[in-house]
């Protein structure tokens, strides 16, 4: 960023600080659970020496004439004890808000942040620096304060959409048509519902070897049938299940960067063809995933990302108007071809001299409209937490996805944050 | 840690309903640990009733005093040029007639039967007014009078309909055509009085055969259509 004081946003970030709204807050949550409760003043100090970190942090969304763009500010954003739903109740685009925002409740350090600003690799990163700060100060664990050079800070702020763009190549041809939707009536504002699941790695892991295959693809595929079946339930017409995969690029394509860096790919099967064992669907996912998941094949979609943001007509168009119309083509075009949404953020792995006292990490999906139920997956340590974000009261999804689970005969225990539960 | 007997799923607090699928999981603990467990969640406040609220509230004061300045003004430029009150009575209390039902619609006054009554009141002193300022009363006794209060009557009855249904889906339909089928009724009247073509027979007779087709579709909506479309219908209308 050097001595800018604003920054462009990347061409997803673009694309989310457009579609903001009191229930589509592309708010995700990223949380560590410590063994001890935590201390509001030594967390609001370790965000500030996080910050110092990284300090293109310290920005605020604001409206230009053709595009949003952060702008850094002096202020500090404050800890807050945890009051609202996860994901919810936070508009960015006020004046004085940040992107976005610190919760502690007992013993949990809960970031959210808007996916404008970065995407779950980026948060992850902030958050375990914020911990081990958190921690450096409440426990004494040993840190070394590093100091951030002039080139990191641009490695870590760089537009790696555009760094691997090449505009040569051609876009990928996926006509997705129209999708299955859970038949889900929306809550009032204001409310998220999450559902967790909470499951030993290993077994998982046992069940997946045994089918040959990874844990995030065996777990793509237990959602699938439990929609399937759902779709089996309730519906007239059959239509395809297309899920929606975020993709890390840093895993193909070589950044250090904080902000988004990741595509969607969109496995499906179509209910139309008849029906799938659980074999059948765990082989389809399997050619899928290896077809797609190439440098060249994602490439592809790099440059359909950045495609749009290309479009002549779209980037003379003001923003106010960006922000009326693209609700409605993210809808039509983004997730109104999914039927949900599945993000596995892996193994999580905090800094060694950290892991003792943290006692879980999970992450809730941001909330939005199109697709009423996502889910995002978190491993740490032996468990594995599995994360579904509903904006509806109908936890028809989940029931089944962790029914199905259970009758693999791996052992779920649920957490939900519902006041009556 | 107890069990759900339906989803096999395992849950830390017992004695409440299973988080996925609502089955009473019944008490297996021996003591009592609700106590001491610790909540994972707080108790969620939502902000979003107080938001609009507050949003609704600086529309409604931006509003009045954009009324206060517009009647100020008229009175002023009619008086100015007139040396009295002449068309600024017409254009000002049509213009206070549309604040008063904005104060109703931004949700002021909580109970509905006191909404329609104000809303009733509203229209029967707009139209005496503009009916009155000429100096003679023409229309407003024969038709305006008995209509609004007719169309008063029949939405408060509709809303005592409504709200003593036990069933509501489609009955409030039904309610909502027989209510539709009186008004046309009730105007009718007075209108053709008013033209004095009052011929009592074929009125009533044209009353016949507008509701007949409604008593139709009513009676197919209810035994003839499948199952399966009224769903579909009750879920387009949020029944």
């Amino acid at each position: 960023m050097g001595d800018n004081t604003w920054y462009r946003l990347d061409n997803a970030g673009k694309l989310y600080s457009s579609i903001i709204s009191s229930r589509a807050t592309t708010l995700f949550r990223l949380s560590a659970t410590l063994t001890s409760p935590v201390h509001p003043e030594y967390l609001q100090r370790a965000l500030e020496a996080t910050l110092e970190r990284f300090p293109f942090f310290k920005v605020q969304l604001k409206q230009g004439f053709f595009w949003h763009y952060f702008e850094k500010t002096d202020r500090t954003p404050e800890v807050e004890k945890e009051k609202y739903h996860p994901c919810i109740s936070l508009s960015i685009k006020k004046r004085g808000s940040f992107p976005y925002r610190v919760y502690y409740y007992n013993n949990r350090i809960a970031l959210e942040l808007s996916h404008s600003l970065t995407d779950g690799t980026g948060g992850l990163r902030f958050l375990s620096e914020l911990v081990r700060q958190y921690l450096y100060l409440k426990e004494s664990i040993p840190v070394k304060q590093e100091t951030v050079s002039e080139e990191q800070l641009l490695s870590e702020t760089e537009n790696a959409f555009r760094k691997y763009y090449n505009k040569d190549i051609p876009a990928p041809r996926t006509r997705l048509g129209k999708s299955f939707k859970l038949p889900l009536p929306l809550d009032e504002k204001g409310y998220y519902h999450i559902v967790t699941g909470i499951i030993d790695v290993r077994k998982l892991k046992e069940k997946a070897s045994a089918y040959q295959a990874s844990i995030n693809l065996f777990l793509t595929a237990v959602y699938i049938e439990s929609l399937l079946k759902i779709q089996e339930k309730v519906a007239i017409k059959k239509r395809p299940i297309v899920i929606n995969v975020p993709v890390n690029m840093r895993a193909f394509f070589e950044s250090d960067t904080m902000r988004n860096f990741f595509v969607s790919i969109t496995p499906s099967i179509d209910a139309r063809l008849g029906e799938y064992t659980f074999e059948e669907i765990i082989q389809e996912l399997k050619i899928e995933f290896s077809r797609l998941l190439t440098p060249k094949k994602l490439s592809q979609y790099i440059k359909r990302s950045v495609m749009g943001e290309k479009f002549l007509a779209l980037r003379l168009m003001p923003s106010p108007i960006k922000d009326i119309v693209a609700p409605s083509i993210y809808s039509f075009f983004g997730e109104g071809q999914y039927t949900s949404g599945l993000s596995n953020l892996g193994m999580i792995r905090m800094p060694e001299e950290t892991e003792d006292y943290i006692e879980r990490v999970e992450c809730y999906p941001p909330p939005s409209i199109g697709n009423k139920v996502k889910a995002m997956i978190t491993s740490y340590r032996n468990h594995m937490y599995i994360s579904f974000g509903n904006l509806s009261r109908d936890r028809m999804l989940e029931r089944e996805f962790f029914r199905r689970i259970r009758s693999l005969g791996v052992e779920v225990t649920i957490e939900t944050n519902d006041e009556e539960m | 840690m107890a069990y759900c007997p339906k989803c096999g799923i395992r849950v830390e607090g017992d004695n409440r309903p299973c988080p996925l699928c609502s089955f009473p999981i019944p008490k297996v603990n021996e003591d009592d640990t609700e106590g001491l467990r610790a909540r994972k969640f707080p108790k969620a406040a939502n902000p979003y009733p107080d938001y609009t609220r507050r949003v609704l509230n600086r529309i409604f004061i931006f509003t009045t005093l954009a009324v206060f300045v517009a009647v100020s003004l008229m009175f002023y430029i009619d008086y100015f040029l007139n040396d009295r009150f002449t068309w600024s009575r017409y254009s000002n209390l049509s213009v206070f007639a549309g604040w008063v039902l904005l104060f109703f619609s931004f949700g002021y006054v909580q109970s509905y039967y006191k909404v329609i009554i104000g809303i009733g009141l509203n229209a029967l002193v707009l139209l005496f007014g503009l009916d009155r300022f000429d100096g003679t009363l023409d229309w407003f006794m024969p038709l305006a009078f008995p209509i609004v209060t007719g169309v008063t009557v029949i939405c408060i009855g509709y809303w005592s309909v409504i709200r003593a249904l036990s069933v509501r889906g489609f009955n409030v339909i039904g309610s909502l055509f027989i209510a539709l089928v009186i008004l046309a009724m009730w105007v009718n009247f007075f209108i053709q009085s008013y033209q004095s073509e009052t011929n009592l027979w074929s009125w009533i007779i044209v009353t016949v055969l507008q509701l007949i087709p409604v008593l139709l579709i009513m009676l197919a909506v209810k035994y003839v259509m499948p199952e399966r479309m009224k769903q579909k219908i009750a879920r387009k209308f949020h029944l």
